[in-house]
């Protein structure tokens, strides 16, 4: 069932410059949420008209609380940022649909590839990965040492493959590069990404000749995400701006999506 | 007297049993997620996305970008043309909310575009009236063009009355130096109603790369912030004009739709509040009754009556 409810902010703090860690707990459809899934938050200041479509980055249950992580982009995030524990935030979601892990056999190979504010969708997928006893490896990218983020929960999770545009940290160069280095891309049964549309567009190219499965997650400026609105279209081999980001999205089929 | 009669308003074609109404573009054809958060029967009606008479893919990405208290879209009425809005989307709308009126909002490029469409979704016994939609800021052919000259607003508006099988409300657009001037052109040309206001033509731009953030360049503005331009245009034309007004324009609460009221509305619509709230409609009906009692106002059509009379 779709909601919004109120949740409470019970851990709030900074991961790296301008990333922010949030923890909001409450009541929603948790049976609902997969890897994938995203909820709008809805900014306390009426001067604000859309939510914020945020990726779900980890949830429990038991406990009722999700994990997200935004980067400030503009006055709204930095508004979000300043919110204290306690803060009432009100939640729409659970949103959007999520990886397609039953497509993927216990045991089987995969890659999750990602950058910047990308990281969150996968950081909840590498753990159901793990879970169905998958053998995860991860391939992230940042711009140096300082800007990273989310190590600890992909290496909890399988192999860590880390990239920095300027070597302050793991391979010198971006993601794409890494995985040129690499040269491994035929053992993977299925690739999950999720980043900036250049990052989107490199796991396309490097991917499409192989008979790995990909899962394209995208991000889009939304305004309604109940698949009302059609700001957030997406264009597929069916056909031009055809799909919308928020109902049949966010993840696509990397080789249907039209970037 | 029942709270359902006391927000009972009646307009050229439309019994409803409360004003509000989701404006058009913000709710599709109600084949959406937010029949799964209320029951679309709660509604006064439906105003569904335009159709034009082809399919219309739309405009590019990005289609949205937020304002301080406002919204800018460019989405350029996406949509899948007449035929399949009457072959697909509207029996599904009328199957599982048989009882709730449908408006329907016509668009095109030509007059003879706009009258076809006319002919054809008029004739549907599944559409209550049509909005002509002679205000749209985000496509290049018609749309605002219609609307921002007399001569040929009155043009259109009788051509598309010649053909309609029902009523028609015409929706205005604020971008122009004097709506009231327009507003006697569509009376003139024989329309039931006016539907008013539509967005206002904005931009925004990026800093970093110093281009507008929408694809589109310009895009139509929505939203609290043009509040208070909707109900000073209904204001006036309200008192040029004796045709009914659906009124739009930033509506989130029930003190917004009395101050609608009280510029001279009949009706209200409800776009961008959705967006922060996807209850927003059943909310407002909900609230009304209780801000009709602390108002003293008995009931809306009554009030309709005592603003008619001040005028």
């Amino acid at each position: 069932m779709l909601t919004k409810n109120d949740f409470q902010i019970i851990a709030h703090q900074k991961s790296a410059p301008n990333i922010y860690r949030i923890v909001l707990q409450g009541e929603f459809d948790y049976a609902k949420v997969k890897p994938g899934c995203f909820v709008m938050l809805k900014l306390p200041d009426e001067a604000y008209q859309l939510r914020r479509p945020l990726a779900i980055a980890a949830c429990d249950a038991v406990r009722k609380t999700i994990t997200l992580i935004y980067r400030i982009v503009g006055d709204g995030t930095r508004l979000l940022s300043e919110l204290a524990v306690g803060t009432q935030l009100n939640v729409l979601g659970p949103l959007g649909n999520g990886f397609p892990l039953e497509k993927v056999e216990p045991g089987a190979e995969v890659l999750l590839v990602g950058g910047g504010t990308g990281l969150p969708p996968l950081m909840l997928l590498a753990q159901a990965l793990k879970e169905k006893g998958c053998k995860v490896s991860t391939a992230i990218g940042f711009r140096t040492a300082a800007m990273i983020f989310g190590e600890e929960e992909f290496e909890c999770t399988g192999r860590l493959l880390l990239a920095t545009d300027d070597g302050s940290k793991g391979f010198k160069g971006n993601v794409g590069e890494l995985l040129t280095e690499q040269n491994s891309t035929s053992q993977y049964t299925s690739v999950y990404a999720c980043g900036p549309e250049g990052l989107l567009k490199m796991v396309q190219r490097h991917f499409s000749a192989t008979e790995a499965a990909i899962y394209l997650s995208l991000e889009s400026r939304m305004a309604c995400g109940m698949g009302a609105c059609e700001a957030c279209v997406v264009s597929t081999k069916d056909g031009i701006l055809n799909k919308r980001v928020c109902v049949e999205g966010p993840v696509f089929d990397g080789r249907e999506v039209t970037l | 007297m029942m709270a359902e009669e006391r927000l009972a308003v009646e307009l050229p074609g439309l019994k409803l049993k409360n004003p509000v109404m989701p404006a058009s573009g913000c709710f599709g054809f109600g084949d959406n997620r937010y029949a799964e958060m209320f029951d679309l029967n709660e509604l006064g009606a439906i105003i569904i996305k335009a159709a034009t008479l082809k399919p219309r893919i739309g405009n590019p990405v990005p289609r949205i970008a937020e304002t301080k208290s406002g919204v800018l879209n460019a989405v350029g009425l996406q949509n899948p043309g007449v035929d399949v809005i009457l072959k697909e989307k509207l029996p599904i709308l009328h199957k599982k909310y048989p009882e709730l009126p449908v408006i329907a909002n016509i668009a095109g490029a030509t007059q003879a575009e706009y009258v076809e469409v006319a002919k054809r979704m008029s004739a549907s016994s599944m559409v209550s009236a049509l909005e002509l939609n002679i205000s749209c800021p985000n496509v290049h052919e018609g749309g605002m063009l219609f609307g921002t000259d007399p001569a040929t607003a009155q043009r259109l508006t009788k051509a598309v009355k010649e053909v309609s099988k029902v009523p028609v409300y015409v929706k205005l657009s604020p971008n122009v130096t004097d709506i009231v001037e327009i507003a006697q052109a569509v009376a003139a040309g024989g329309a039931d109603g006016l539907s008013m206001i539509n967005t206002l033509l904005g931009m925004r731009i990026d800093l970093k790369t110093r281009k507008p953030i929408l694809a589109n360049k310009t895009g139509g503005l929505s939203g609290p912030g043009i509040k208070p331009i909707a109900v000073r245009m209904i204001y006036q034309v309200s008192r040029a004009v004796n045709l009914p007004i659906i009124a739009m324009g930033g509506i989130e609460t029930a003190d917004d739709v009395i101050e609608m009221y009280l510029a001279g509305a009949s009706a209200v619509a409800i776009g961008t509040a959705h967006f922060n709230n996807p209850t927003a409609c059943p909310d407002l009906i909900k609230a009304l009754p209780q801000k009709l009692d602390e108002l003293k106002i008995k009931s809306l059509g009554q009030l309709i009556a005592e603003v008619r009379s001040a005028q």
